[in-house]
Order: structure tokens, then sequence, then C-alpha cells
């Protein structure tokens, strides 16, 4: 007889709440959900506009948990980062945080995401995308140990003005001198508490690391020492604004993932997505670097630009035409800058195509009419929004 | 009056689909059926009072929309409703759930290897991208690589363009996929046997391959090239039964004047100066058409149904060599209610789907290893579904019905052909396997039909109870499908054609091949539909 | 011995040493390093019990590829054969049998029971089979073509390729398509009447691989197998002194080339700086300098071990790890006080090569248990007596019998080491049954199971071919997708071995292929 004890498991279909749901659920008023993840994350607590503007003008907080994050952990540890992604991990220092890229032999991108280095032997990798079997058999010949600890780490992104003066109340005594892109581990609770200064909004701020037991009363702890500094959690339509406006790129929707394309040619390799300065010959061989040594030579196909585009209709899913005529691009992610004022988008052109004369046709519903508009566009630098409050150090305090 | 334009052997869904497109394009069409009722393979009776029995094929995803939009299938009552779900139970008392969702899928079977839970997604894409390569060529006419016929060519130029359109590796990873073994496949993306288990099943259904024969990577397509409501990869049922589905194409059939006749069974083909011109019947009528076309398998059409002489000695050679293999067998069962299945948890949605008990494929190669001896598999592989939770239509409301398909069953044992004891004892394996999982199911047994190759041959006329009219090998697909030389719809008679399974590309209620071969038809009669 | 080369050589097997030899003719300053103290691989003679001499990897030699002879000038009029144009027997349990040529023209020389038309079934198959393994065996020398931004030399070949399928005529077209991709079982079936008859001929696809002769692709790997045979002059044939003495021939010829040869020499690490090769390390630290490196070892060895991982994509390393490599076939060798009772009353019968395999069923029941890593336990085999063709391989009156022992696997599921004795007295109990009174005559036996092989002549898994083969693993597929030509993603580093296009079997061609390849390139 089979015996059927073992496999009385819950239904295991459901969104899992975050280890901060008890609080993002009393706090949303609107009751919009989205699933990140297999995660419940907070569409709106509010108005996406108005915890928009809370992050920019005060400090908005995120539930970050279900970021993917992978523990690199061994004495080939670095080698084995070396050999995954395009930058030498080498110079990377001990509590510094880093933007990597990784490619497959095609030199297409597999993903983005960010490197936390602890030693020379532990690291955390966090992405979008889940990566494990790529991670496993990159590591093949590696003394290393990959672990995913995405739902033993809680986390929470503190973005805006206002968001060092709060976590200096709350304790941290020295965040203000936190650089860019470091982290630094507070001792909290009898537990540790690390602190990187990074985000996804290109404003001041901090994503917040901890151990899931004490996710509530950091939570809170936050949203108390927060209350003068006009703190307010924000949800993932509102965080879509802000990383458009910093000019970030999001896998899926920006570019493809080069292991989920059906149609191999539609991966992006590093300097097509403009980050050819993360792309380090010089370092020995890393995955990719043969084709990339060619992509090179051979220049990009495409590339990935910033527009500043006429009028205030956002250009969803547009094309771009060179001299209104000959289509050269499309627009990937798109909105009106409420901080910039100006209707913003990024965008795929062809790698040839000239920057000048450039139009996007945005089609625009006026009360069931649909509207054809040829509007004019230039290419500018990213990001769109860069406050210099967002790279100051020590931090201001508002 | 018994002549007409066109005449179809056999009302199974590919001669129906024929039938639909040849009387559209105004052609007096007559469909001839055996049994007195349609359907073939893809039928619905009551077996049981008050219990309709889809019991032969038991699901529908292959069948192309294209057939679906242009023969007005909906106008004519069918309803095509897909399903969440699907599961595999282990032997150790756990199950392995099917779920749309993507995450929940993720967690699903991490539960058995974190790494193969993210491991399927890049199977998933790998799979897709040679879907993407096959799947315009269901609806294509296999080219003749000896021909130099310009349509051929243009054929087999076509078949290189859509190779070139790949980069170079993608090229390989073609050429290996439909030659590996899904056994071979799967070890590269995964690493649990429970999970390579519940994918491998699909790489056999309906062959007489097991999961590390060569080849039956490719049968996985199969699977995945499905679509129900552009959901490409997922199932539905007909509602009513699948005999809904050969009743819809009759219907659309006879809206466009097209006459069906049951209880007819065709003895011989009539041939006249070399030519096709009618068929006679067992009870002795004869009908008449320049244009017959045979819906039966190759063997039965050439072997059964044309006189040899009409027929050149290598081509009747050919279709003696052609390889259909029976190997699977089928138990419908009428249950009194729901079974429970102590594994899964309460509420689970599990249960709507494709139930399987095979947990591994060394378990399923097993089974196959006992088909290549002569015997039904002592631990065999069943899919299991229970489509009256979704359509209560089928039955008296709070019973359920049961289609249980199963491999491996061989069509003539190594004892000689089936007894009624062996029947009975393969249903008894059968149950006992299934009552392993779920202990009040036998309880509930209200009447149980048994199927065995053999019987599935005697009732449906398939060869051996294949339900893929032949297999699916590369030595059989494409153009060398059915006899390489006569993959194109046509026989070696003028006015004969072929449009049953056997032919491009194969099995499944598709109903590719009977649109194809309407295609080829007209085409020959210089028409178009 | 300086440390400088143009060329280095991993590995002194005999693709090895026929692609120094063409290499060091075109002027080539070559160094071939082998790990073990012997050169030859799996082609190789030792004493395996005091006295008693034996063929220990391959025993019989039937795949030479005719242009190899001349490409290194080893007269094969120099070489001594023991014996040559070497007949196959196959028998059953019932001591029924049928004799075979092998070669060219394959003929029935004598049986127990078949009828002239059966007889004839023989020839006609071997002949109607003749065309379609002449296209393989006009591929066996060309460098497998890449089927996109390949060279012009690429399409040469596949435009040759093409042009030879277009003149066959239709019908032996359409059935080269139709055949290619199917199990040899069916097409045994198809051509034959007598169980034996094919039987043999389903052995014959079988051996070396996994597959069971009801497989997809098996016909592939007999056509293959055909295409080779059935170009030798010689036919089957073994060298005196056993297969070693021809790999000596080569090394002696390579040596007269001024070749070195380093035997005793493991390469432990490839060198590489900027993905170019600069020479070899081995595993006592001493390095050896050459542009261009060949690996006569296999895929495996040679990428995750000598390369690293370290150096190369991880999609190449996923690529080169799904090679099905694990071992199929074991070896065992007999010491034998007397010659065995004959099986067919013919005093001829320990001249041939004898295949014990009844019928095309028994085999496929053969191959299930390899499927669940375990060994069959009713075994089919192929048995040579060495010395009987040479009695320079036992003492005087004495004899050796080499069996190989089709579907066994690489890992056994319990262990080799709990199961290797009790695997060997089951086969010696079995053999008892072909041939009476063997257990007495034994008095010694040695087993290599694949993981042996393994071990002792430094191939990956043990296996015959360097891995699988088959359609699946076909030209531009072997040994996979990116080193079909000889070629690898370092700069500088070729393979020569049999997990290289056309495969094992002591053909030599993949190191003709790869000399060539390496000749063209920069």
């Amino acid at each position: 007889m089979i015996n059927f004890s073992r496999s009385l498991e819950p239904n295991n279909t459901m969104v899992i709440p975050t280890p901060f749901h008890e609080r993002s659920f009393a706090a949303n008023r609107r009751g919009h959900w989205t699933s990140w993840a297999g995660y419940t994350i907070a569409d709106e607590y509010t108005h996406a506009d108005l915890e928009y503007f809370a992050v920019r003008n005060q400090c908005g907080v995120f539930d970050l948990t279900p970021m993917i994050k992978y523990h690199i952990s061994g004495v080939d540890a670095e080698a084995y980062l070396n050999k995954l992604f395009t930058r030498d991990i080498r110079k990377i220092k001990a509590s510094q945080v880093a933007y990597v890229l990784f490619c497959n032999e095609s030199g297409y991108t597999l993903d983005d995401g960010t490197l936390f280095k602890f030693s020379n032997s532990e690291y955390i990798f966090c992405s979008q995308d889940r990566h494990l079997p790529w991670l496993l058999d990159s590591a093949i010949g590696f003394d290393v140990e990959i672990k995913d600890r995405t739902d033993k780490i809680a986390a929470l992104a503190v973005q805006g003005p206002t968001s060092a003066a709060i976590l200096k109340r709350m304790g941290l005594d020295g965040i203000e001198n936190l650089p860019p892109f470091q982290m630094q581990s507070f001792q909290y609770q009898r537990d540790d508490l690390i602190v990187s200064r990074t985000g996804f909004t290109g404003d001041l701020g901090y994503e917040l690391w901890i151990d899931p037991y004490l996710a509530i009363k950091l939570w809170d702890d936050l949203f108390t020492c927060g209350q003068n500094y006009g703190i307010e959690p924000f949800g993932s339509k509102a965080l879509e604004m802000l990383r458009i406006e910093a000019g970030f790129i999001l896998p899926h929707k920006d570019f493809l993932p080069a292991n989920h394309v059906i149609r191999v040619n539609r991966g992006r390799t590093p300097f097509e997505l403009g980050y050819g300065r993360l792309v380090d010959f010089d370092k020995g061989f890393f995955n990719g670097r043969q084709a990339l040594l060619k992509a090179q030579q051979n220049g990009p196909r495409y590339q990935l630009v910033g527009l500043e585009i006429d009028g205030n209709k956002p250009a969803y899913d547009a094309w771009i035409y060179q001299n209104k005529r000959k289509n050269v691009g499309t627009i990937t992610s798109a909105m009106w800058s409420p901080s910039c004022k100006t209707n913003i988008a990024l965008a795929w052109l062809d790698a040839n195509a000239k920057t000048d004369n450039l139009w996007v046709d945005i089609y625009t519903n006026k009360e069931l009419k649909w509207h054809k508009n040829m509007v004019s566009c230039k290419v500018v630098k990213r990001p769109f929004f860069n406050p210099a409050r967002r790279n100051a150090v020590p931090a201001l305090d508002f | 009056m018994n002549n007409y334009d066109a005449i179809v052997i056999g009302a199974g869904h590919n001669g129906l689909v024929n039938a639909c497109y040849l009387a559209r394009a105004d052609l007096k069409t007559l469909v001839l059926e055996r049994n007195p009722y349609i359907g073939g393979a893809s039928v619905t009776r009551e077996l049981y009072p008050g219990f309709s029995y889809t019991n032969c094929s038991y699901v529908c995803s292959l069948f192309r929309p294209e057939i679906f939009r242009q023969l007005e299938l909906s106008r004519h009552g069918l309803q095509v409703i897909p399903y969440d779900g699907g599961c595999t139970f282990t032997q150790d008392g756990n199950y392995l759930a099917t779920y749309n969702d993507h995450e929940a899928q993720r967690r699903e079977f991490a539960r058995f290897s974190a790494r193969d839970a993210e491991a399927y997604d890049d199977y998933a894409t790998d799979v897709m991208r040679h879907c993407r390569f096959i799947k315009p060529w269901l609806l294509r006419t296999p080219p003749d690589p000896v021909s130099r016929k310009a349509k051929d060519i243009k054929g087999l130029w076509q078949l290189y363009k859509d190779l070139q359109v790949l980069t170079e590796a993608q090229i390989y990873d073609t050429l290996e996929f439909y030659t590996i073994s899904c056994g071979d496949y799967l070890n590269r993306y995964f690493e649990s046997d429970v999970i390579k288990g519940h994918i491998s099943n699909s790489s056999i259904i309906g062959t007489g391959l097991g999961p590390y024969s060569p080849g039956s990577a490719y049968v996985l397509l199969h699977h995945y090239m499905g679509e129900v409501d552009g959901r490409i990869g997922s199932w539905g049922v007909a509602r009513g039964g699948m005999g809904a589905i050969a009743n819809a194409l009759a219907s659309s059939f006879k809206a466009s004047q097209g006459e069906i006749k049951t209880d007819c069974s065709v003895e011989n083909l009539i041939v006249k100066e070399g030519k096709a011109v009618g068929v006679a019947l067992e009870n002795g009528d004869e009908y008449y058409a320049d244009t017959i076309v045979s819906n039966l398998d190759v063997k039965r059409t050439f072997l059964k149904v044309v006189d040899k002489q009409h027929l050149p000695q290598d081509f009747v050679t050919q279709v003696q060599q052609f390889k259909i293999r029976g190997s699977s067998g089928k138990l419908n069962i009428a249950l009194d209610g729901m079974p429970t299945f102590p594994a899964l948890p309460e509420g689970s949605t599990a249960i709507r789907g494709h139930v399987n008990i095979i947990d591994s494929m060394e378990r399923l190669e097993r089974g196959y290893d006992d088909w290549k001896n002569g015997t039904w598999s002592k631990d065999p592989f069943v899919d299991l579904l229970i489509p009256t939770q979704t359509d209560p239509t089928m039955v008296p409301p709070g019973k359920q019905m049961m289609s249980v398909f199963v491999q491996y069953a061989p069509p003539v044992l190594n004892t000689g052909e089936w007894t009624e004891e062996d029947k009975q004892a393969f249903g008894q394996t059968v149950i006992d396997a299934i009552a392993q999982y779920s202990p009040d199911f036998k309880d509930l047994i209200l009447h149980a039909e048994i199927r065995t190759p053999q019987d599935i041959e005697n009732e449906a006329g398939l060869t051996q109870g294949n339900i893929f009219h032949g297999e699916l090998t590369l030595d059989q697909l494409l153009f060398n499908r059915p006899i390489p030389g006569y993959a194109q719809y046509r026989s070696p008679i003028p006015g004969f054609y072929m449009c049953g399974s056997s032919t491009h590309p194969g099995g499944g209620v598709m109903g590719a091949p009977g649109a194809n071969a309407a295609r080829e038809i007209l085409a020959d009669k210089r028409m178009t539909v | 011995m300086s440390n400088q080369y143009d060329i280095i050589i991993i590995g002194a097997g005999l693709n090895g040493l026929v692609c120094a030899n063409i290499l060091a003719k075109k002027g080539r300053k070559v160094l071939v390093l082998e790990a073990n103290k012997q050169v030859g691989g799996l082609a190789n003679t030792r004493e395996f019990a005091s006295g008693f001499k034996v063929s220990a990897g391959a025993h019989l030699l039937y795949g030479l590829h005719p242009d190899i002879y001349r490409l290194c000038d080893v007269q094969e009029s120099k070489i001594e054969f023991a014996d040559k144009n070497i007949s196959t027997l196959v028998i059953n349990q019932n001591k029924e049998f049928i004799n075979y040529s092998s070669g060219e023209d394959s003929q029935i020389i004598y049986s127990s029971s078949l009828s002239e038309q059966q007889n004839s079934d023989w020839s006609n198959f071997q002949n109607r089979m003749k065309t379609f393994s002449d296209i393989l065996f006009d591929l066996a020398n060309k460098t497998p073509p890449r089927l996109k931004n390949g060279s012009i030399q690429d399409y040469k070949t596949l435009f040759n390729t093409g042009l030879k399928l277009k003149r066959l005529d239709k019908q032996n077209l359409r059935q080269f398509l139709r055949i290619i991709g199917m199990n040899i079982y069916d097409l045994a079936d198809e051509s034959f009447t007598d169980n034996l008859q094919k039987a043999a001929i389903c052995f014959e696809s079988a051996l070396g691989t996994r597959l069971g002769p009801r497989a997809p692709n098996t016909v592939y790997n007999w056509l293959n197998r055909y295409s080779i045979i059935n170009r030798q002059p010689a036919g089957l044939s073994v060298p005196r002194g056993g297969i070693g003495s021809l790999s000596q021939a080569f090394a002696n010829a390579a040596l007269i080339k001024g070749v070195d040869i380093s035997v005793s020499s493991r390469v432990e690490k490839i060198l590489i700086a900027d993905n170019q090769v600069k020479g070899v390390q081995l595993s006592g630290g001493e390095k050896f300098a050459a542009r261009q490196v060949i690996s006569n070892a296999d895929i495996k060895k040679t990428m995750l071990s000598m390369v690293g991982p370290e150096n190369i994509d991880t999609d190449v390393v996923r690529r080169v790890s799904y090679i099905p490599m694990q071992g199929t076939t074991a070896k065992m060798h007999l010491a034998l006080n007397q010659l065995l009772e004959p099986i067919t009353h013919n005093v001829s019968d320990f001249q041939s090569r004898i295949i014990y395999a009844p019928d095309a069923d028994f085999i496929e029941r053969a191959s299930n248990s390899i499927k669940y890593n375990q060994y069959t336990h009713e075994p089919t085999f192929e048995i040579t007596f060495p010395s009987v063709q040479d009695s320079s391989l036992a003492p005087a009156g004495k004899h050796v019998m080499s069996v190989l022992i089709p579907y066994v696997p690489y890992e056994h599921k319990e262990g080799w080491a709990q199961r290797k004795e009790r695997f060997e007295n089951h086969i010696i109990e079995q053999l008892e049954y072909i041939f009476p009174g063997i257990h007495a005559a034994i008095e010694h036996v040695e087993t290599l199971t694949p993981a042996d092989i393994e071990r002792q002549f430094n191939i990956t898994g043990g296996h015959w071919h360097h891995g699988e083969i088959g359609l699946e693993r076909f030209m531009m597929l072997r040994p996979t997708a990116g080193f079909a030509q000889y070629k690898t993603p370092i700069d500088g580093l070729f393979l020569c071995g049999a997990d290289c296009h056309p495969g094992g079997d002591l053909s030599g061609a993949p190191g003709m292929n790869a000399a060539n390849t390496v000749l063209q390139s920069k």
C-alpha cells in the first residue's frame, strides 16, 4: 500500500505573501495587487502618481523581496563570477555593489543584475529572472556553491530625498557617508541589516536586506521614524514610472533574455544595450567573449536609446520613422515624465539609423476615435531625470 | 442515383474534413461509413445507460484552428474547452501537478528539484523553437525530393529556406532533435526522475517506441504543437465528447449538400481502364464517382479495399512494409461518483487534467520492454482523464466518466491472439494500477469497457489499433509518409486518394491530412475551395 | 629533446599516429605524447596472463580507411597478417549456423539449413546496400560540411553529396531516404526469412553501441560499419602479433619521419593564452610548446579536463557534457589450456569470428538491461580465438579466447566493485552452454568492463567509439555541434579521436581528416 501521508501539503498554486504582507496589506488603500515572481506585491497603495511623487519628493518604500537572490560562495567564487559576467569581477571591492551583465556563447545578454560582494569567496547576485541551471552549469569545474536565497532574505527599497534622514533616525549611524553602489552592515535586533545605496528609481535611495523574521519590525521602525519625513509605501506601477525616468532597462520589456527568445537573433549584445563599458576583454576568458569580440568588430545591429518626444501623449508600442518614411525602430517603454515635464521613451533604433529627423507615430484614442499623430522626437542621454542628490556624498538630509 | 462527384470511404474526422472541403467546392460528395455511427475514432457512444463514452480519442488540441474556422464548426455546434491541471502520482505517495500558471508550475517542480523548476523554462523555449519550425508544415503537402516538378522544387526550396532562417547552431539542434531519444533530450534539462517521467509520457503516446528510443524526442512536439484559443501547448476536450467533433463536421458537410451513409462497408474499389470509378459495398450496392478518397489507414486501403492487380507489386510490398504498431489500449469506465485520490490536497485542480501513474522514464521504458516481449505492460502507463468534471453533460448528475488510455498493449500477444481472459486480465492490471492511488475507485465502477488493440482495430478499423495510422518515425514522416513517392495524397490509381492519418502530417485529431488531401484533389480538378 | 614543436598530438592511439604521420610527411615537427607505457590506445597487444597475449582493445581489423597506408607510407604488403578475409560464423543455441565472408561481396559460405533462395537473399541485400553505403564511404574521408556560414570547401562537399544522391535512380533515392532513419530489425525483417541472417545483420549494427536492433537509427549504424568493411581488400583480418603490431607499424613509420613519440607522458593541461593554444603541460609539470595541439583523447577529457571549463563557454560545456559517452561493451580474455570442441564439427570454426546471436529478438532482449545500468543475463557474444591464427600469442598447445560482450553498462546499478566477479562468472557460465567444457579449460580470465577500459585506456566512459554513434550524432553532429570539423572553440586546438566523424572501428579516418584540417588552417 502506498503511504500518502507525505504529500499532504496544501495546494501549491497560491500567490505567496511576502514577509511584509501583513503591513503592505494594511497599507493598501486600493486593493490592487500583482504577482511578481509568484509573490503578492501591491500594484498601487493609493494612486501611482501620488506614490511616484512621494519617492521624488519625500521617501517611498517598496517591497523588493521577490527579487531573485543567489548566494554564491567558495574559494573559486571570484574566478567563477569572472567567467560568468562580462565585467572584471576582480576590480570589485568587498562591500561594493556592481551592475553586471551576462551572456551566452552568441554574445546575447541573458540578463542583468546586481552583484553584492562580501568577500572574495562570498557574493549575492540579484536578478529579475531565474537562472539556476545556467549558474550551476557555469560552475562546472569551479569550487563554488550556489544557493537560491530568494525566500530567505526579505528586502525593502527605501527611496527618495528623505531616505537618508529616515535611516539615520532609525539609528543607522553614518549611513549618509555610504557612497552609491556600496553596502554596509548594521546591527539590528541582534541580527544583521544590510543596507546598500542602490535602487531602481534613479534617486537618492537605499535597499535594505534582512532576515524575514525581522521584516515586520523593520517596516514598523521605518514608518515610525519616517512619520515626519513623508514616508509612503509605493507599488509596482509607480516603480515602473521611476525606472523609466531613471533610464534603467527591464528584461522582457526593453530586451529579451537570450534563453527565452524563440527567434534566437532577437537576443541583444551588451554593446547594443549600451553597456559596452561593462565588457572587459582584458580579463581573460568569460562567457560570450569570442562572440563579443566579433560583435565588437562587426559593430552593433541596434542601439538602445532614450527619446524625448514632442507633445504629451506617451508613445506606447510605437514605431519610429526616419524622415517620416523609413521605419528605423520601435519604442519599448514610454511615459509622460512628471518630473521632467517631458514625453520620454526607451527605444530600439537600427544601428545605422541617423539620429536626426526622427518621428514617432502615436495613436491616440479620443472618445472612441483613433488619431494618428506623427510627432518629432530626438535622441537624448539617459537618465532622463538625474538629481544631484542621487550621488551626493554625504547624502543630503533632504 | 448512385452517381457522385466524390466518394469518401470512412467517416472518421479526416474523412469528414476532406468531404467538407470537397462539398464546399460544389462537388456532390458521399461519405460511406462501415459502422452504424460516424466519427471513426472521434466518437461518443452510449454503452451504459445515461453515460456517453468517448471511447477512442479523448482529447483535442491539435485540431487545426484554420479548419475549425473554414468549416464553420462553431456554427455547427462544436465547443472546445481547455482544461487546467494534470498530475503524475509517485510511488511514494506524492504527486507532481501541472498548472497553467508559470510560477505555480515552477514551485511545483521545485518540490522535486529547484534546478529543474528553472530549467523547465529553457526546455519550453527550446521545444517551442522546434515547434515553430515544423508547424507551418502541418498544412503543407510534403514535396517529393525525387521529383523535378516545379511545385516539388518549390517545396524543397521552402524547406531549405525554413532551415536557413535558423542560425547555424539551431540547424544542428533541429537535425539532432528529430533523431534523438526523449531520454537523452530530457536528461539535458532535468535531474529529477519524477519530472522526467512526467514530461516523457508525451514522447511515447501512440507509438511503438520507448522514451529511450531514438526519434522519440520528436514525438514530444506532437504534444506541444497543439493549441486551444491561441494558447500553445494547451489541451482541451470537446463539449459532449469527441463525437461532437464528428457531429459538427457532419453538420457542416450536410449544410454543403453532402450525403453520409452509415452501415455501408466498402468491400472493393471499382477500377476501370486503370482509373478509380466507384466502390462496391459488402451488401452488393455500388456507388460511382471519378474521385474516391480513402480515410482508412494505408494498409487497410491497399491490402483490403483495393485489389492487388490494380497496383504495382513494388507498391504493395511497401504498403506491407509500412509500420503500423498497435501499442495502446483503452478503458472507459462509468463511475458512480468522483473517486478520491488521497495524494492530492483537498480541492486540487490537478485531477481535472491528465493523470499519470508512471513516475520515471525507467518504468515507462520497462513497460515498453514488456510490449516488445508480446505482453501488456505489467506496470502500465495510463493517461487517465475524467472529462465529466468539466463537461457534466455526458453523464447523469453526480456520476463521472473516466477515460483511461493505456500503454503498452501489443496487437498480438506472445501467446497468440487476445482471448476474453487476456482482455479481462489486461483490464484488471489497469484497474489495480489505478486503485493503488485511489482506494475507493474500484467500488465506484458501474461499468468498464475494455478495449485491446484488437478491439480498436475491429471497431474503429485502425490497423493494429494504432491511433496514428502508422508509426511516427523518421522513415515514415513527411515525404516518406505513408509510402515514398506517394506522400502527396495520391495513390498509384488515378482518381483514388488517401486522406487518413497514415498520410502527412500523421495522427492526432488534427484534421490536417483531410484538409491537405482535399487541396490536392481539388488541384487535380483545377479547382480551389 | 627540445620542448618546442609545430604540433603536439595528445595520445598515441591509431588516429593520433595516423595524424602524426600525415603531418610529419608535410614537414611539420610533431611530438606525440602518450599517457600509457605503450602506443596504440585501444589498438594494442598485451600479455594478460603469463605467456598469453591478446589484442586488449579491438581484436579484429576491418575498418582501416584504404587511403591511410599510402598517406602514412605504411606498406600494407609489409604488414604481416596472421589471417585475412576471416569469415563470420553466427550460431544459435541449437547449434544451427551460418558462415559468411566479410569484405567486398559478402556471401554465405556454408550454413546448417539455408535454402538457395536464402543464400541469394544475403547477396542481394549486400548488393542493394552497397549503393547506399558507398555514399557514406565517400563521406568518410571528408570534413563534415557546415550547413550555414560554410566555406567553399563545405559547399563543395555538400554539392557533391547532393549530386551523388541525385545520381541514384529514383527508386534508390527514395529507399535511401526511407531506410536511413529506420531500425535494422525491420530492415532485416523486410529482407530475410532466416533468423540467423537477421540476427547477423542486427548484431553488426548493434556492435559498440547501446542500441538494440529495434531502435530507430540503427540502419545508419549498420551502413556506416558496412561502408568501410566493404572496402577492405583484406576483409576482416588480424596482423601477426595482434592489433598492437599495426599500431607499432604506424609508430615506426612516424619515427622514421622524425616524429618524437613520448610514452608515459600524461598531458594534464593544454596551455592557452587569449584563446590560442600555446602548448601542453604534463602531469609531472613538464611543458611543451606548440601553436597547434591535436587531441586524440576524447572530447570530454580534452575540453573539460585538459582545457578546462574556465576557458570555454558554458554553452559549450553543456554540449560536451551532453554527449553520451558511457561505454556499452565489455571485453573478456581467456587463457585456455586446450582448444574447445568445434561447434559445427568443422575444424575451421575457430578461425572464424564467432557471433552468438540466435535471433534478432534475442539481441533486442539483451539490449534491455543496459538501459537500467544492469548487464543482461542472456548475452550475445562476438568471439575470436586469436591464437588459432597466430600461435605466437599463446604457449604451445594452449589458446587465447577473446570475447566481446555487448550491452554491458559503464556503471552498474550496484557498482562494479560489487558485481564484477558475479558478472565474470555469469559470462563464463553462458559460454559453457556454447562451448561445453570451457570451464575446465580456463587457466586465467581477464575481464574489462567499460569502467576498466576507461581507466586503462584513458577514454571517458570506456566507449568503443569515444561516445555513442548513430544518426543523431552523424557528420556535423559528431562529436557535437561546433566541433564537427575537427576544430574546437580554442584556436589551434583540434580533435582527431574516434568521437569525431566518421567514428571508431580503427578506421584512422578521424586522424586523417584532422591532419588535413590542420594542414589547411593557418
